[in-house]
């Protein structure tokens, strides 16, 4: 007993925990700050530049990195690719909390967010591109959980329960494909309304098609880049079938990554062929455009490529993690930088600390929730008592 | 310099009728989809050149003698 306490003091002051502890004490004052004194008082937005980095990385970021949850469950139910299945937890388990971080962070960002379920019930039409995602992100949302409760009615040993979700799976993975089908490409569609702010290497009028077959790419990269960490934090939890299958999940994961960052390159330069903007790549956007394009996609899918016929999971890995980081730099570059490119610089939005500070505050929230669900419940190894069911 | 640069770049996407601009990036499209047809089947191989390597043969040559 007294040992077991001992355990707990220890893990308890970890580095990790003190820093996180930090940032969400500082989330908390930033929160109070946020509600007492309104958007102005911690953000530079304006009425210019309504949308700052809460849209651009905790909402589009946030959405895209989520996609490993219909991804996963569409390989795996739908596709029958069952030798991924030790993924499908953890993917459910990272998409659900990136969207109900996303909806977190939209009562920050959103001037009333009381009303953010006005939508549904006040409304002038549902024409709206941003009513079909907030109906998608809400209906999807609700998907994931249900999809993620399994785990947690094994976990509060609710049999019949879990018995019952478990056979609604099909069900929930066609919603989830078709609602992450809708919204993913809404969020690129709802720049199609500025075609004169945001810069032409950027605005295409296959943005839509472009947000949604990169979230395929983000979906891929983030259960590859979720189950890296999970491996090297949480390598007790996992049980013989997920140590077994994680070699095929990373090849698997790796060659689809790769081939779909290479269609991905391919349609987005038929968008620049069919608008003729070419010229535009001889300027400092054209720079800024060809590192992404080469650095964040050709790159990318060149090293996951080699990993996998090398059968190199290391590169795998840490292609990974660069391929995360050029989603989030793609999604800056359109909500961002190229956005409203002509005006002076003084009139550009750049994010106040504060604003930040939230985004990484709700970070770590979600890492702290995920690191609560891993350590509790069966998403990194089977319960003993549903096992193959 | 700086001005002549931009004329000429400005000058090489002017076009004069919807059917000049329609003809010339259908034109420039339809080559690179050709490119990409053949270097996505290109890429598709070296990705999975090495499957075959990998997978168990079924059918394992026999041995005689």
């Amino acid at each position: 007993m007294s040992e077991t306490t001992t355990v707990s003091n220890k893990s308890v002051w970890t580095p990790f925990n003190l820093v996180a502890g930090i940032i969400v004490a500082i989330g908390l004052v930033l929160t109070v700050l946020r509600f007492t004194g309104g958007l102005a008082a911690v953000t530079n937005l304006s009425d210019d530049n309504p949308w700052g980095i809460w849209i651009g990385f905790d909402l589009l970021c946030g959405v895209a990195l989520a996609a490993g949850g219909y991804v996963t469950s569409a390989a795996v139910y739908i596709f029958g690719l069952k030798r991924f299945h030790s993924a499908v937890r953890p993917a459910i388990l990272t998409g659900f909390l990136g969207y109900a971080l996303v909806v977190f962070a939209l009562h920050y960002d959103v001037g009333r967010p009381w009303r953010l379920p006005y939508p549904f019930v006040v409304q002038q039409g549902t024409t709206s591109l941003l009513f079909e995602v907030g109906a998608c992100v809400a209906l999807y949302l609700t998907v994931l959980f249900i999809e993620f409760t399994p785990a947690a009615l094994e976990w509060l040993g609710l049999k019949r329960a879990r018995n019952l979700v478990v056979k609604l799976t099909m069900l929930l993975t066609i919603f989830g494909v078709v609602l992450s089908t809708l919204h993913q490409s809404s969020l690129g569609a709802l720049y199609l309304i500025a075609p004169s702010k945001l810069h032409p290497l950027w605005y295409s009028t296959y943005l839509p098609v472009y947000f949604f077959v990169s979230s395929i790419i983000a979906g891929l990269s983030m259960v590859l880049f979720e189950s890296t960490l999970s491996h090297h934090y949480f390598g007790d939890k996992l049980d013989e079938a997920h140590k077994r299958e994680s070699l095929g999940v990373t090849l698997g994961f790796g060659k689809a990554a790769s081939l779909v960052l290479a269609g991905y390159f391919i349609i987005k330069v038929i968008g620049m062929a069919t608008a003729n903007t070419w010229h535009y790549l001889n300027s400092g956007y054209g720079a800024w455009f060809l590192v992404e394009m080469l650095g964040f996609v050709a790159l990318p899918c060149f090293l996951y490529a080699v990993g996998v016929r090398d059968r190199n999971v290391k590169l795998i890995r840490y292609t990974a993690a660069w391929t995360v980081l050029g989603i989030v730099v793609n999604r800056f570059n359109v909500s961002l930088v190229a956005f409203n490119w002509h005006l002076p610089s003084s009139q550009r939005y750049f994010p106040h600390w504060m604003e930040i500070m939230i985004s990484v505050f709700i970070v770590t929230v979600g890492i702290l929730v995920f690191r609560f669900i891993v350590t509790r419940m069966p998403i990194l190894y089977e319960h003993p008592e549903y096992h193959g069911h | 310099m700086g001005i002549k640069r931009e004329r000429a770049l400005f000058m090489e996407s002017t076009f004069f009728t919807l059917q000049d601009f329609m003809t010339f990036t259908k034109g420039v499209t339809y080559i690179l989809m050709v490119v990409a047809l053949i270097g996505i089947t290109g890429f598709w191989l070296f990705l999975s050149g090495r499957d075959e390597d990998d997978a168990v043969d079924p059918h394992p040559p026999e041995h005689h003698g």
